[in-house]
């Protein structure tokens, strides 16, 4: 035991050497300056006490700790010319500070700056967090939290030359692995993206090019993999975009453009007993034409070609994060799409449109030809009779080579209003029988919800919020996507109280940050494995100041079953609590975590995690 | 090593590690010396001497002791009070520096002879919050009149800074006045005067807040203003500020014009951003500009007598001075308003160096 100690006293103290050299080396650089160029300013927070774990899964431990913030801020010549930010910190938790983590964090970001307001600025950023707290998310409430490191590095550049094409190039790389609470499984991701864009205007066109890359590699989580065995499989995929659009002014007030871009895209993934790959490219030529010849009349017409009209499907679950590849991504599918459209505008708040849409597609070996046609109206007033009201409702009627489809509708209402003390805003959306890719599926997707606010004497505030939105294909039942929540916040002076209450359920993908709705448009039929998920979550949370004196206090507790290789009932509790009182730059403060976590299907025991701190914390501002 | 020789090395560490900072936070901000500028000797051996700046509470505290000292380094200096955008100032009987500022929303008082400060603020107070207080007065006992320019209103304190009344406050919570700035009082005749710059005329009430008359019209002819702010009270004279007339107007205190001095242009006695006047002991007039940073010293006839201060940031130099005060023993407050200071000066005119010999 004496061992352990010395062990552990050993690695504590060089971590207060290294605190305390930074603490003495820092002020002693900036009092003596690099040359007069260079100017520094340090602030930060120190803090000291006692803090310790208990649980019953496992010994409870306990420790003198010391732990610190700070953020050093400088610059060289002038701070357009190098500017710089380092903040590091040690041993943060939200028991003992601002930082939202469980257990004690360690880490660092920083971010320069170089020719800032220039025609050539840049800028690269760092950052490193370990032991922090993250969220692996679900679709519309709190996610399962995560335990776990991250490394991220951006880097920025542009040239903006005068006269010439300008160019814009940012590369991102980011790492992050964690292990959720409550299973054994870890979760790990590596991803990296460049993305470039030029743009330039020669002879009145002007051209912006774009070119995007974008590759990952995820390992996910057993117990939500579908179709695979119970390890944990390995994702890597990759999504390119390169692109061309280019547009000028033509007579009647018009406006040409035309825009060409061919997307890349693969996924491999592995487990066990199984291996999918899928791959392909998709290429998009757009070109319109829209005039205005009267001041309220106005009219646009034109033409588009898809290659691969489930590759274009398939990009957009790329760009959601997932990997998946579609059942039909390998179909051959192409797609011939008009457009026309014209809108009229008699008066100042009122509107009138039109729309006539023809789709010819080629999908395998049968052929389609889809014509749409419908129209709308839209208004928005403002007033001191109804306030302020946005609305617009318009309908479509879908015919094929073998007759009509239906009709579709589509609308939209904005609305807010003083009621005396009240304020109240609502707003909506419906659409139904939309057509998504080309004309194989419609979907039907509506949403609405409200604000309430009232305002009592001169100090108090009642703040209500509602939403829920709904979507799915209207072919096919049970492919429905929906999420409800509530908020409500009392303030009162420097009181304030909230409750919160999320909803929601349907289909999701597996994406690196947690899983992910299925994007709007795409039928979940068309996913292999979509994961099923429905969740629900409460909590509240105060916060009080009097004086000196702070209490912040949170609870929250979120259920959640999700249903893929094997279904799991997930269950989060955390209540926190942070108490500070202030004498000058000291805090004193005391908190407290209690925190457990269960995942049915990972057959571990449920994570417990309780842990307090009190001691004291000094701010400082250097220089 | 002993467990317990361990834990005692680890907590001197730390207790070091929350000492340094402090410790060498402090001593760098006592080691700030300031060059003080010569003094500006005047025709007739009348001079004006700089005596000293202040911007915070910091300066108006009792210096501390061993044990304060300790503190400080221990738990940190107190958050001290400090000018963020200071506006107006009067001086009470009681020698207090009284000083708006819009920037915190609040009025600042300097008690030197008492080492105490206070901070007045009215933010969250409804109907009548204090936003922004422009220019201050003081009456016979001391009780504090601010106008605040954009709530419309003259917000009234005791000489402790509790809250009296608000002149102005209409039902509703809307303020009378369009934008008051200038105020003064004649505590003798119990009547307030009031600069409403929007409505171009100066409104005078009786010690309840009733108008009696209001002085001026919009014009440019003699009696009439464009735009007048700041306005002084001295003896039996109105002094008033005709800003966008680039001219200083003296009135009797009924009103009835009686002279003016000042014309525009950008050289030594015109006058281009006039803010804040004051008058001396001997009857001359001090007009501050805001955008030279100079103030301007005129004789009654309106003649340029000398002028100190130029743009900068050091000593005796002004960046946007925006408020004057001169008490009856001639020292000359200036509100520095974008450096965040006050300047104090003192004035040796002829008399009194005739009576008290060399000062």
């Amino acid at each position: 035991m004496l061992g352990d100690w010395d062990v552990d006293v050993k690695h504590l103290a060089h971590k207060l050497g290294c605190l305390v050299a930074l603490l003495i080396a820092l002020p002693a650089w900036g009092q003596v300056g690099v040359g007069d160029n260079v100017k520094l300013s340090l602030s930060g927070e120190l803090s000291t006490g006692y803090s310790g774990t208990y649980s019953d899964s496992q010994a409870s431990s306990h420790s003198l700790d010391l732990g610190g913030s700070g953020t050093l801020h400088g610059f060289y010549y002038s701070p357009q010319f190098l500017s710089f930010d380092v903040q590091p910190y040690y041993n943060r938790s939200q028991a003992n500070s601002a930082f939202q983590s469980i257990t004690n964090s360690n880490g660092i970001i920083s971010s320069a700056n170089i020719f800032g307001g220039s025609r050539y600025p840049g800028s690269v950023s760092f950052s490193r967090t370990s032991d922090a707290t993250g969220q692996f998310g679900l679709p519309g409430v709190n996610g399962l939290d995560t335990n776990g490191s991250a490394r991220t590095f951006v880097i920025n550049w542009s040239a903006l030359p005068t006269g010439l094409p300008s160019l814009n190039v940012s590369y991102m790389l980011a790492n992050n692995d964690a292990t959720i609470y409550g299973t054994d499984s870890k979760t790990d991701s590596s991803s990296r993206n460049l993305n470039l864009h030029s743009n330039y205007l020669v002879s009145g066109f002007q051209m912006n090019g774009f070119f995007t890359a974008q590759s990952n590699d995820l390992n996910v989580p057993s117990f939500l993999v579908n179709d695979f065995s119970q390890t944990a499989s390995e994702v890597q995929g990759h999504n390119n975009s390169l692109g061309f659009i280019v547009s000028h002014q033509i007579p009647v007030r018009g406006y040409w453009t035309a825009n060409v871009t061919r997307s890349s895209f693969g996924s491999d993934t592995q487990s066990s007993g199984f291996r999918g790959t899928g791959d392909g490219t998709s290429d998009a030529y757009n070109t319109s034409v829209s005039v205005q010849p009267f001041k309220n009349f106005g009219a646009s017409v034109g033409v588009g070609y898809q290659d691969n009209v489930f590759g274009a499907l398939q990009q957009q679950i790329a760009q959601a994060g997932g990997f998946v590849p579609l059942q039909n991504s390998n179909q051959e599918s192409q797609a011939l799409i008009l457009r026309g459209t014209a809108d009229y505008q008699p008066f100042r708040y009122l509107r009138f449109y039109g729309q006539v849409n023809h789709t010819e597609e080629y999908i395998g070996s049968s052929t389609l030809g889809v014509t749409q046609y419908g129209g709308g109206v839209s208004t928005t007033y403002a007033g001191h009779l109804l306030g302020s009201l946005t609305f617009s409702v318009g309908a479509l009627d879908t015919a094929t080579q073998e007759g009509d489809t239906g009709a579709g509708m589509y609308g939209n209402i904005g609305f807010t209003r003083k009621f005396g003390r009240w304020e109240v805003g609502a707003d909506g959306n419906y659409s139904q029988q939309v057509q998504t890719l080309g004309s194989v599926y419609t979907t039907s997707v509506y949403g609405y919800g409200g604000t309430l606010k009232r305002k009592f004497g001169d100090h108090f505030y009642w703040t209500n919020s509602a939403r829920e939105t709904h979507s799915g294909l209207t072919q096919q039942a049970g492919t429905d996507s929906h999420s409800q929540s509530f908020l409500t916040t009392v303030l009162f002076r420097k009181f304030s109280l909230n409750a919160v209450y999320s909803q929601s359920g349907g289909t999701a993908i597996l994406t690196s940050q947690g899983l992910v709705a299925i994007p709007n448009g795409i039928p979940s039929t068309l996913i292999p494995s979509p994961v099923l998920f429905g969740a629900s979550s409460y909590g509240g949370g105060t916060s009080f100041t009097f004086k000196r004196f702070s209490l912040t206090a949170n609870y929250s507790k979120a259920l959640s079953e999700t249903t893929a290789a094997s279904a799991s009932n997930n269950s989060t509790t955390m209540l926190n609590a942070l108490l500070r009182c202030r004498m000058r730059k000291l805090y004193f403060q005391a908190g407290f975590t209690k925190f457990q976590q269960s995942v049915s299907a990972a057959g571990t025991q449920p994570s417990q995690l309780n842990s307090y701190f009190f001691g004291v914390s000094r701010w400082f501002n250097l220089f | 090593m002993t467990v317990h020789l361990r834990k005692s090395l680890l907590l001197t560490v730390v207790i070091l590690a929350l000492i340094l900072p402090g410790w060498s936070s402090e001593n760098r901000k006592n080691t700030e010396v300031v060059a003080r500028p010569p003094d500006l000797l005047l025709e007739g051996g009348r001079k004006l001497v700089y005596e000293r700046s202040f911007s915070s509470e910091r300066d108006v505290r009792k210096k501390p002791g061993f044990f304060g000292k300790v503190l400080n380094v221990i738990a940190g200096e107190p958050a001290y009070h400090s000018l963020v955008r200071p506006y107006s100032i009067a001086i009470d009987s009681r020698g207090r520096a009284i000083l708006t500022d819009p920037g915190a929303a609040g009025i600042h008082i300097f008690d030197f002879a008492q080492q105490k400060y206070k901070f007045i603020e009215r933010r969250e107070k409804g109907k009548d919050a204090m936003i922004s207080p422009q220019c201050v007065a003081v009456d016979a006992q001391d009780n504090i009149y601010v106008t605040d320019s954009q709530v419309g209103k003259i917000f009234v304190f005791s000489h402790e800074g509790k809250y009296l009344r608000a002149i102005g406050s209409l039902k509703g919570g809307e303020g009378f006045f369009k934008r008051p700035t200038g105020i003064a009082i004649d505590s003798a005749a119990q009547r307030i005067y009031i600069t409403d710059t929007l409505r171009d005329r100066i409104y005078v009430l009786d010690s309840r807040g009733e108008v009696l008359k209001t002085i001026g019209q919009r014009g440019t002819d003699q009696g009439k203003f464009n735009f007048p702010t700041e306005l002084k009270l001295n003896e039996h004279e109105l002094i008033v500020v005709d800003a966008m007339n680039f001219r200083v107007q003296v009135f009797n205190n009924d009103g009835d014009f009686r002279t003016s001095f000042g014309r525009q242009g950008d050289s030594s006695g015109e006058i281009f951003r006039p803010k804040a006047v004051a008058i001396d002991s001997e009857g001359h007039y001090y007009l501050a500009d805001g955008l030279w940073g100079v103030v301007q010293v005129f004789d009654q006839s309106g003649r340029l007598l000398y002028y100190f201060g130029k743009s900068g940031t050091g000593p005796e130099e002004f960046q946007a001075p925006t408020g004057l005060f001169i008490t009856s023993d001639d020292h000359v407050f200036v509100v520095d308003s974008l450096n965040r200071r006050i300047q104090e000066f003192r004035y040796f005119g002829l008399e009194k160096r005739s009576a008290a010999g060399q000062p």
